[in-house]
């Protein structure tokens, strides 16, 4: 029998699922191949080129700043400890960001609506988005640079205490360093998401090209609704071409903006001037009231608009609900599995590509960019590809149709599961690969050692991430909402529209808040149960 | 190892089983008809049919699917596109008209009513004319010579002067305005007067205001704007309905009209309420309830779901048609998806719910119903709104774009109006750039049309 080699396996494993992921494309593929003349009317009133700008110029500055910001909060929070309660506590920065962006669009709707100031103009819309990007992403970013900075070797920290390091330098040479792959991951996501933003914008603001604030993925569902009105296959074949062009935007200024990041970092890191030391004294320690205050003050900053929503709009009005275990089930099947994929799909990739896939660098960068690529794609071709499927599952049946909503899901949140993955085995090091392999440890023995025994917890955050990810996502739950009733649906339903009800939309929102409160109180628990979050693998087998 | 494997295996087989559990009966007897469309009232009050019909008609099962705007529209395009057949009755608005029409994706009244063994269509001759021809006739596709019916008016739409009575009837308002003005405080019947009112109860320092418009993007500023538009003479194309015309027709925007109505709908932002580019019907609505706005122009529509409780109606405000001698004609109607396996059943339902008792029925729960009779019934023409919406309809006059241009049109409008209101253009340099833009736009529809 021909023996495949452990190396081949691999890869071809990773090949294969990004050619199923890719597979979904398939029909804006079949539809790029056949566009012509629609680059002449392109920008015919320059609204596209202005809105393209404007969402580069947005996503430049919203992922620059967020991703600095915090970080620099991070690491001041960084004298919170895991093990104690304020560790615990700072666990609800992940709070917004499962809230999703409906759900984050109504909270800032309702608080923002009674202030004319951020309705003046274009600038201050997007200074107020600022705050809102900062508010549902940002808190989650500061947490996960914070879980990062607790994974900084503490030998190396107490190195770094024994030399006197200031603070500055504290930061450039230890704790950076280990920041640095998840702040290029994190600037790359947040420059995405900034980009592709519209459902926030739309409903808070309602923004359009008169107002001065309509940004690509605006532009591109407005041209795919007044085209279909000619008919579908045009408006698909229309939107195919500018989001091309939009693509290839997002790529090359994407590739600028991580290598810039990255000069950028390895500038800062290796300047001795900087954090300089011309005062001899060693960091001093915060203050412990310091690091409570900044502590309460994010808390309050998260629950402040849920409790302003709740308290403002809601009163309670007897109306039928929508059944949500139906939903609740398919989402965490969907969760489950999404997990499962991106997890082994990341394993595969890491143990396959050892030296590419070690660290962040310029061919692992290609790699992501190819896993990223669905999440490059604007949401109304990925709502119009599905569509397009639908021809393929009508008159299944009802379990078959649950299946490929499993599935799709598990597609449309490849991207960032598997990246963050991937990111997250970065820490694994090669020399313990290397070590495995020589003693010829199976793939099943490898992914078990060093792998899920130290990444249960990050894995375990994962599957939160993807459960959020799937009950918050609006373009499979709209086209599919007739086989599994979709909450994000029913949700726009009362706070959109001719039948908006704030106190039915407050009520919905409850239950998100709820799901994603226990989603952070389960992660709480059980991390705190194990009184760490990774453990190390080192070549001598003895965890640190 | 061989445990975990166990412990896999059994997670995985718990979970096609919950799946499993989630889908409900799979054997059903009965005829599923399906309905899709905007979550208004419209749909809302026609469910309330669902009971009796399914009692009366045993062997149907009535699936209701009310949607946001946009996902209404693009599964419903989508489900014609792919001749997937999901959805039997399409609850859609004159824009779709054409496409549905001229894609052939639905039935027309003729083809469906000549299978049916005398058929009720009595209340065809109570139906409002002008709302029926304005959403539901169209060219024959072969014959544009000819017109079809191509299906009922679910609901009869037009945008009402909203005013507040408290403000109106307040005597020292009245003392006020007779001697500034030297005549009696009462509803503006003209656009003159409209602009007056606006003007006298606009007070700063007290919050009050005269007007609330709608200047959100997404069709609620276009339509808010066109009835200013008609009201000085104006017109966008050179046509009748909505939906006529074609790439010969004529634009006619750029005109001194037009302008006069974008001057005259910009110069009334001193006395606005609110922020205009969010502003949409419903928080126009809650603006209204506030009690510190004198008019504004509401959607009939919305206005029992907002302004009726348990207790009654809102008793604050008061409805008239909107100044001038046209109202606007808007509304949807009821399409029979060509790709339906049962178009003769979904005929069926939509017989019953235009018949005059069940509209009766629909009206008291909310919906504007698209027959004159209806609005005799003492319930209905209890509503405050009721007698104001009615006179609406007979007049008519005022007829939104609905031909394959006309969200391009909506679109086009909505900026140039917009950004008149914050200062970068003038009125006349608004019209002029809108006017060029339509008619550049326009020949690239038609000819998009052209090569399909």
């Amino acid at each position: 029998m021909l023996k495949i080699p452990r190396t081949l396996l691999l890869r071809w494993t990773v090949r294969a699922a990004l050619i199923v992921v890719l597979l979904y494309l398939y029909p804006y593929f079949t539809r790029v191949i056949h566009l012509k003349n629609f680059y002449l009317n392109l920008n015919q009133d320059g609204s596209f080129m202005t809105a393209l700008f404007k969402s580069l110029a947005f996503a430049t500055i919203s992922s620059l700043a967020i991703g600095f910001f915090s970080l620099s909060i991070a690491f001041r929070l960084s004298a919170i400890t895991p093990a104690g309660y304020k560790g615990k506590l700072l666990g609800l920065l992940m709070l917004p960001c499962l809230l999703g962006n409906v759900g984050t669009a109504f909270i800032w709707k309702l608080l923002l609506q009674d202030y004319p100031f951020f309705f003046k103009n274009p600038g201050t819309n997007f200074l107020a988005m600022l705050l809102v990007q900062f508010w549902q992403y940002g808190t989650l970013f500061i947490y996960l640079f914070w879980l990062n900075i607790h994974e900084v070797d503490k030998r190396v920290l107490h190195y770094g205490t024994t030399i006197r390091l200031t603070k500055k330098e504290s930061f450039r040479d230890l704790y950076l360093p280990a920041c640095r792959n998840l702040l290029l991951l994190l600037l790359g996501l947040q420059f995405i998401f900034s980009f592709y933003e519209e459902t926030k914008l739309q409903y808070i603001f309602r923004s359009s090209r008169g107002t001065g604030a309509e940004l690509i993925s605006q532009w591109l569902h407005r041209t795919y609704n007044s085209d279909t009105l000619i008919n579908s296959k045009y408006a698909f074949g229309h939107v195919t071409f500018a989001s091309l062009v939009a693509v290839i935007s997002i790529v090359l200024l994407l590739v600028v903006l991580i290598l810039l990041a990255n000069r950028l970092y390895q500038w800062y890191s290796g300047n001795r001037s900087v954090g300089g030391r011309k005062k001899m004294s060693p960091a001093k320690p915060v203050h412990p009231a310091a690091v409570s205050a900044g502590l309460f003050f994010f808390v309050l900053v998260i629950l402040l608009p849920i409790i302003y929503a709740t308290v403002r709009y809601y009163h309670y009005v007897p109306h039928p609900v929508m059944p949500l275990l139906n939903t609740f089930i398919h989402s965490l099947a969907a969760a489950g599995c999404a997990t499962l994929f991106s997890v082994v799909f990341s394993i595969a990739a890491r143990a396959g590509w050892p030296k590419i896939l070690d660290h962040f660098n310029r061919r692992s960068l290609f790699f992501l960019i190819l896993i990223f690529s669905l999440q490059l794609i604007p949401p109304i071709v990925l709502l119009a590809s599905g569509y397009e499927w639908m021809k393929s599952i009508s008159g299944t049946s009802q379990f078959y149709r649950s299946v490929i909503w499993v599935v799709g899901q598990m597609v449309l949140s490849f991207p960032l599961l598997a990246s963050f993955s991937l990111f997250m085995h970065f820490n694994i090091e090669n020399r313990d690969l290397n070590y495995l392999n020589s003693q010829r440890a199976s793939v099943f023995e490898i992914a078990r050692t060093l792998f899920w025994g130290p990444m249960k917890g990050r894995y375990l955050l994962t599957l939160l991430i993807a459960f959020s990810l799937i009950w918050n996502e609006d373009v499979l739950n709209s086209i599919l909402s007739d086989t599994v009733p979709s909450f994000i649906s029913h949700l726009q339903r009362v706070i959109t529209g001719r039948m908006t009800d704030y106190a039915a939309g407050v009520e919905y929102l409850l239950v998100s808040v709820f799901l994603a409160a226990s989603a952070v109180a389960t992660w709480i628990y059980l991390t705190s149960k194990k009184n760490q979050f990774d453990g190390k693998f080192i070549v001598t087998g003895y965890p640190i | 190892m061989k445990k975990i494997s166990q412990q896999f295996i059994a997670i995985i087989i718990s979970g096609i089983i919950l799946l499993m559990s989630c889908n409900g009966n799979r054997t059903n007897e009965k005829t599923t008809i399906t309905i899709i469309g905007e979550n208004t009232a419209n749909i809302q009050s026609l469910m309330t049919l669902k009971e009796d019909y399914e009692s009366s008609h045993s062997s149907i099962d009535l699936v209701f699917k009310p949607e946001t705007f946009d996902d209404a529209f693009q599964k419903t395009n989508s489900d014609f596109q792919n001749k997937t057949g999901i959805y039997d009755i399409v609850m859609q608005y004159n824009f779709s008209l054409s496409t549905f029409v001229r894609n052939d994706y639905v039935y027309t009244l003729q083809d469906l009513l000549k299978n049916k063994h005398n058929p009720d269509t009595s209340f065809e001759k109570d139906i409002f004319p002008d709302t029926w021809k304005s959403v539901g006739y169209y060219y024959n596709s072969d014959n544009h010579d000819s017109i079809v019916k191509v299906g009922y008016p679910f609901a009869a739409n037009t945008m009402l002067l909203m005013y507040n009575k408290q403000m109106f009837e307040d005597s020292a308002n009245k003392a006020a305005f007779q001697k500034k003005y030297g005549t009696p405080l009462s509803m503006p019947t003209t656009w003159v007067e409209f602009q007056y009112l606006a003007n006298f109860f606009t007070n700063r320092e007290k919050g009050t205001y005269g007007v609330c418009l709608e200047g959100a993007a997404g069709g609620f500023l276009y339509y808010e704007w066109l009835n200013y538009l008609n009201g000085q003479g104006g017109r966008v194309l050179d046509k009748h309905y909505g939906w006529e015309g074609d790439s010969n027709t004529k634009v006619l925007l750029n005109s001194a009209s037009a302008v006069d109505a974008l001057t005259y709908f910009t110069g009334l932002k001193p006395f606005n309420n609110g922020n205009f580019t969010d502003v949409e019907q419903f928080k126009k609505l809650t603006l209204m309830k506030e009690g510190k706005t004198a008019m504004a122009f509401a959607w009939d529509d919305v206005i029992v779901s907002s302004l009726k409780s348990a207790t009654g109606f809102d008793n604050r405000f008061g409805f008239s048609p909107i100044p001038g001698d046209h109202s606007f004609i808007g509304g949807g109607a009821f399409f029979i998806s060509k790709q339906s396996k049962h178009p003769g059943e979904a005929m069926d339902f939509i017989l019953y719910a235009m018949q005059k008792a069940n509209q009766v029925k629909l009206a008291r729960n909310g919906l504007s119903s698209p027959l004159i009779s209806t609005y005799e019934d003492s319930i209905v023409a209890s509503y405050p709104h009721s007698l104001a919406l009615k006179h609406s309809l007979m007049r008519g006059g005022i007829y939104p774009e609905a031909g394959p241009d006309s969200k391009m049109i909506d679109e086009v409008l909505t900026n140039y109006v917009q950004k008149t209101w914050s200062g970068v253009y003038k009125p006349a340099k608004a019209i002029e750039l809108a006017t060029d833009e339509i008619i550049t736009n326009r020949k690239t529809i038609f000819e998009a049309i052209k090569e399909k």
